[in-house]
């Protein structure tokens, strides 16, 4: 198992912080393109199936 | 005789509004398609550590019955929903679905290798005690896995060259072929030439 | 950076003429394409669920993890190799292609997450790490390759 927490206990603090971060751009960013995506199904479907008006 | 009856059951299913329904969908069809192929990182992806520890290439520190054991259930989840979207894929296409030849080997294929998975099962199962902690298991149970690896493999292969239509029963092909495909229409045309 | 030359380049290639001649070759090159996703799927999602405490919960995260790393190097490699034949088939049509562009960004993104802060952060003994980073960082994996995976395969669809 590593030791290496308890010779660089900050440098694992800022490596967690770098993750969040990382992270919460990603899903952000994730979300905004799957969200565009489902848009984009439904106008589709719509024009597809809508209801003719 | 068998190839009439797998026809007209695929013709039993291209009869039903449901299978027209998925077959004529903007996205349904492609859904379920690519739900398919996607579950194979599940499946696939679980079957593969458990056959990569069987060939003492992966996890070596860690207990081969843990590792089939423990992902059991994962892989078992990925099996079912693509046994589900396979049929479903089967049911939208079921005429030129049961005339591919490759989905025929395909199917052939996924037998052989579900049992070549409980026969190993049983050996593993039989074994364990003596190489659990092993990183290299005996020859049997690598054999097994690899047997697995290359059987699923085939499956994989023949799921995707379904697509295409070399050997489609509206191409020229041998009476043989006919045949294996079960091209009953085109049969019956060859003898009566 | 404009990438077209490379595309045409890549159009007109010796990889293309093959890629593009031989449906067969094709087939068995997009066979591993499909096998390199089931290992590289398979090692990120075992390492996931461990993370998220789904899976193999008697067996230290560290080590789980650990054990991931090489058949996700391979099946990565697998992948990209493959990928580059398939792509010499349809490189223009890719070009202009916006889920390639989304499928080659998540899996930049998805490449450098793993190896730039996933891969030094679980280095570390993981009970010097917050839980919750964990689970975030296990459930941003699995969105990151999944969302991989699904441009990928609806690259055909558009």
């Amino acid at each position: 198992m590593n030791d290496n927490v308890e010779q660089e206990p900050s440098s694992n603090k800022y490596r967690q912080g770098i993750a969040v971060v990382f992270c919460v751009i990603v899903l952000t960013t994730l979300a905004w393109f799957w969200s565009e995506q489902i848009q984009e199904v439904i106008e589709m479907l719509e024009l597809a199936y809508g209801d003719g008006s | 005789m068998l190839n009439e009856w797998l026809l007209s059951l695929a013709r039993f299913f291209d009869a039903q509004n449901w299978s027209t329904q998925i077959h004529e969908s903007i996205y349904l069809y492609a859904w379920i398609e690519t739900t398919h192929v996607l579950t194979l990182m599940v499946f696939l992806g679980m079957l593969f550590v458990i056959d990569l520890r069987m060939l003492g290439l992966a996890f070596p520190n860690v207990r081969a019955s843990v590792i089939a054991e423990r992902l059991d259930k994962p892989m078992m989840i990925g099996l079912t929903l693509m046994v589900i979207t396979g049929v479903l894929l089967y049911y939208a296409i079921p005429v030129r679905t049961t005339q591919s030849l490759w989905f025929r080997i395909k199917v052939m294929l996924f037998v052989l290798a579900a049992i070549n998975a409980f026969a190993f099962r049983a050996r593993m199962q039989a074994s364990v005690g003596s190489w659990d902690t092993d990183p290299k298991p005996p020859r049997h149970i690598r054999m097994g896995a690899a047997a697995s690896i290359l059987l699923w493999a085939g499956v994989v292969v023949t799921g995707r060259t379904i697509a295409y239509d070399w050997f489609d029963c509206h191409k020229e092909l041998p009476y043989a072929m006919y045949w294996a495909a079960g091209c009953v229409d085109e049969m019956a045309a060859f003898a009566s030439e | 950076m404009d990438l077209y030359p490379f595309f045409d380049w890549l159009d007109t290639s010796l990889l293309a003429d093959i890629s593009k001649a031989y449906g067969g070759v094709f087939a068995v090159v997009q066979m591993f394409h499909l096998l390199g996703m089931s290992i590289l799927g398979g090692m990120v999602l075992v390492g996931d669920l461990r993370l998220l405490n789904v899976v193999m919960k008697d067996t230290p995260s560290e080590v789980v993890i650990e054990n991931t790393h090489k058949w996700f190097g391979i099946g990565l490699a697998t992948m990209v190799v493959s990928g580059i034949f398939m792509s010499s088939a349809v490189s223009l049509k890719l070009y202009y292609n916006e889920m390639f562009w989304a499928k080659m960004t998540a899996l930049t993104v998805g490449v450098a997450f793993f190896y730039f802060v996933r891969r030094p952060l679980l280095s570390n003994s993981h009970d010097a790490i917050k839980p919750s980073v964990l689970k975030l960082m296990a459930v941003t994996s699995i969105a990151i390759w999944f969302t991989v995976a699904a441009s990928g395969r609806w690259i055909g669809f558009s």
